[in-house]
């Protein structure tokens, strides 16, 4: 569903991403870990076509078709999702018009009849609640005054009313406390299907505990280091990143 | 006056032969129209705007549709400086030394328009800085009184063409008790000079919400200056004014307020400006608290795109005896462009010490990473930008009370980009 083929990224002189390979089948969660700053958040921006993280060499593919040459916007509506590890506050912008002008504008774009006020309002609603976002704090301005936790919660809840293609998540799961981590657990598990794929950027096993994952890579100096199975989280967990670190060097 | 001469511009020497032999005539004649090298008009060169010479302004010949509408509104107009007769009311002469000065005209109960054949003797007006405000005092005087008591609205349109001068003069008061909605539209076509006033006296208890309003007007040079007293309380009620420009730019465009705090009072001097191209707007504020406890809010938010150039000057002056004075001034620009131009220069002169006063200003781009996240979620880079400039124009325009006014001030402040 995603492959990413020899992914070169510099930013500020460094070369940050240095040959990626890595490939997401459809129906498959993968998930990524690695040290801090080892361009994991550079990965979910360039994939994401946040023009100054655009590559110097190498592909990305989605279902087969080169998305390099597309907005971020295009990437959207094209079903590329990324919840941010840091998600921005947006004073002045109200929640609900934004995420209605955001589905709309998606929706537009490939052609699909724009969702009413009435219809969107019922999923919102619904969507709302799942995540565990109070109707108070859904009347201010976009993130605005939201708590950390509660950005996450945000991001979730656009997760699963966009029913995205390929959902990025950077770093979802910190700073979450056990019940959010539940409901985030909860969100993908409903989304997860044959049609689907996810990157999950995490350092801790406890999201993996609520999210199987399929794969784990190992992300270092720029480039997968080591891929296995589910369990290899654990095994990091334990002995740290220094093994594959130097792997990379 | 101090200062040998300097040579005069062709406008100048024009000008000159129009105005009577007075300090402001003495004043121009040695220093010029004011410019780059006035202080408080540096950044707004009037002088190297307005160096050809200028025929006085042509009969009124354009059609203008108005930017914006208030019902139950009494509207006044003035075309190139000229107020027109009110409709459908019988004027009275008014006599002074048994000689007709002017025409009164009772609008309606309690509003009361008078046209005054002569401007006021501006001689006592020449402090310096205040030559273009001066200068509109000796055209003919148009009257606007809201009598004691009453509620009015009134939309006073400045309609404006051809490539000549002109000028105008309006004097407003609010009677004790009354309650006035004061909109003034520049309605500018062409590529006039025009040099317009107000003046604005709020008698005690009174209360008035006024709005500026001036749609792009590429060609034009334009100075409005308001001269503007809020009374002092009376039976522990205040004096209340509710004031917001919206400026979209002109060659040159300076919109100036001068207010005067008597006593207890309380203000908002809210400006928003939005400029593309090549396109001018200088929001210049001037608050001076003579008596206890004035209260002034300011909030003036601008965008700048293209080469143009905005300019904030805004000054509160609280002199010795104004206790309990409190101001505070905010202004914050957004450039969307590496060619357009903020400058801003906030300022306190403070005389008293028990005064509450901070002033904030700041400038800057649009937030590319909110810009990003949003096209991350869909939205195409252009209804974006919208969002993010429509939400910053948002906060001064969230401070207008009346919403049908707010919603028309919005649209126009959307249809400017
Ligand atoms: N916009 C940028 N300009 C320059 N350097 C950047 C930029 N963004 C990230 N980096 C650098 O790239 C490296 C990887 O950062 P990041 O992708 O955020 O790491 P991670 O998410 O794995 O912790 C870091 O050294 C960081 O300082
Ligand atoms: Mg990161």
């Amino acid at each position: 569903m995603l492959n990413i083929n020899n992914l070169t990224v510099t930013l500020g002189g460094n070369k940050i991403l240095n040959g990626l390979d890595l490939s997401v089948p459809a129906g498959e969660v993968h998930a990524i870990m690695g040290p801090n700053g080892a361009g994991k958040s550079t990965l979910s921006y360039t994939v994401a076509g946040r023009e100054d993280y655009a590559p110097t060499d190498g592909d990305i593919l989605l279902e087969g078709e080169s998305i390099l040459d597309m907005s971020p916007d295009e990437r959207a509506a094209k079903g590329v999702f990324l919840s941010f590890q840091s998600p921005p506050a947006i004073p002045g912008v109200a929640t609900m018009n934004f995420i209605r002008t955001a589905l709309n504008a998606q929706r537009r774009a490939r052609g699909e009849d724009e969702m009413t006020s009435a219809e969107f309002l019922k999923v919102f609603r619904e969507h709302a609640k799942t995540v565990g976002l109070s109707p108070e704090k859904l009347k201010r301005p976009f993130n605005d005054g939201y708590s950390g936790g509660e950005k996450k919660r945000m991001e979730m809840l656009q997760m699963a009313l966009f029913e995205p293609r390929f959902c990025i998540m950077d770093e979802t799961d910190s700073g979450l406390d056990i019940d959010a981590l539940r409901m985030v657990g909860e969100v993908v598990n409903s989304l997860r299907g044959p049609d689907r794929g996810f990157l999950v950027i995490t350092h801790y096993q406890r999201l993996l505990d609520y999210v199987k994952p399929d794969r784990i890579h190992v992300l270092a100096g720029g480039r997968i280091v080591h891929s296995g199975g589910p369990e290899l989280a654990r095994e990091l967990e334990e002995s740290g990143y220094e093994q594959f670190a130097s792997e990379a060097a | 006056m101090a200062g040998s001469p300097i040579p005069l511009t062709a406008f100048e020497d024009r000008l000159l032969a129009e105005v009577p032999d007075t300090d402001l005539a003495e004043l121009l004649r040695s220093r010029g129209l004011p410019g780059r090298r006035t202080e408080t008009w540096k950044w707004s060169d009037l002088r190297g705007a307005l160096r050809d010479v200028r025929e006085r302004s042509r009969v009124y010949a354009s059609q203008a549709e108005a930017p914006i509408s208030l019902g139950g509104a009494t509207v006044l107009t003035l075309k190139n400086g000229i107020p027109q007769a009110p409709h459908g009311v019988e004027p009275k002469p008014v006599v002074k030394g048994g000689e007709k000065v002017g025409s009164t005209y009772v609008v309606e109960d309690g509003l009361v328009v008078s046209f005054y054949d002569h401007g006021r003797d501006a001689e006592d007006e020449t402090l310096p800085g205040e030559e273009l405000s001066a200068l509109a005092a000796l055209r003919p005087l148009m009257s606007v009184s809201v009598l004691p008591g009453f509620t009015h609205k009134i939309v006073l349109r400045r309609l404006s063409d051809g490539e000549g001068t002109h000028g105008d003069n309006v004097f407003v008061t609010v009677g004790e008790g009354a309650r006035a909605t004061l909109i003034e539209t520049h309605e500018i076509t062409g590529s006039p000079f025009v040099n317009s006033r107000t003046e604005l006296e709020l008698d005690a208890k009174s209360v008035c919400e006024r709005y500026i309003v001036q749609p792009a007007a590429p060609g034009a040079v334009l100075v409005h200056s308001s001269v503007l007293r809020l009374d002092e309380a009376k039976d522990e009620e205040t004096v209340k004014l509710k004031q917001m420009t919206l400026a979209l730019g002109a060659q040159l465009a300076r919109h100036e307020t001068r207010l005067t705090h008597l006593g207890e009072s309380e203000a908002k001097i809210d400006a928003l400006y939005r400029l593309s191209d090549s396109l001018h707007t200088d929001i210049t504020s001037h608050i001076t608290f003579e008596g206890e406890d004035g209260v002034t809010d300011q909030l003036v938010k601008g965008i700048g795109d293209g080469r143009s150039r905005g300019v904030f000057q805004g000054k509160f002056l609280v002199q010795r005896g104004a206790q309990r004075t409190d101001a505070q001034m905010a202004h914050h620009a957004l450039l969307l462009s590496k060619g357009a131009q903020i400058n801003a220069k906030p300022e306190l002169e403070i005389y008293a010490d028990d005064v509450e006063c901070a002033h904030g200003n700041t400038a800057g781009a649009l937030d590319t990473d909110a810009l990003f996240y949003m096209r991350q979620r869909g939205v195409p880079e252009d209804e974006a930008h919208s969002l993010l400039i429509d939400a910053f124009g948002g906060e001064v325009l969230d401070r207008v009370e009346d919403e049908t006014v707010r919603e028309q001030l919005a649209a126009l402040f959307g249809g400017a980009a």
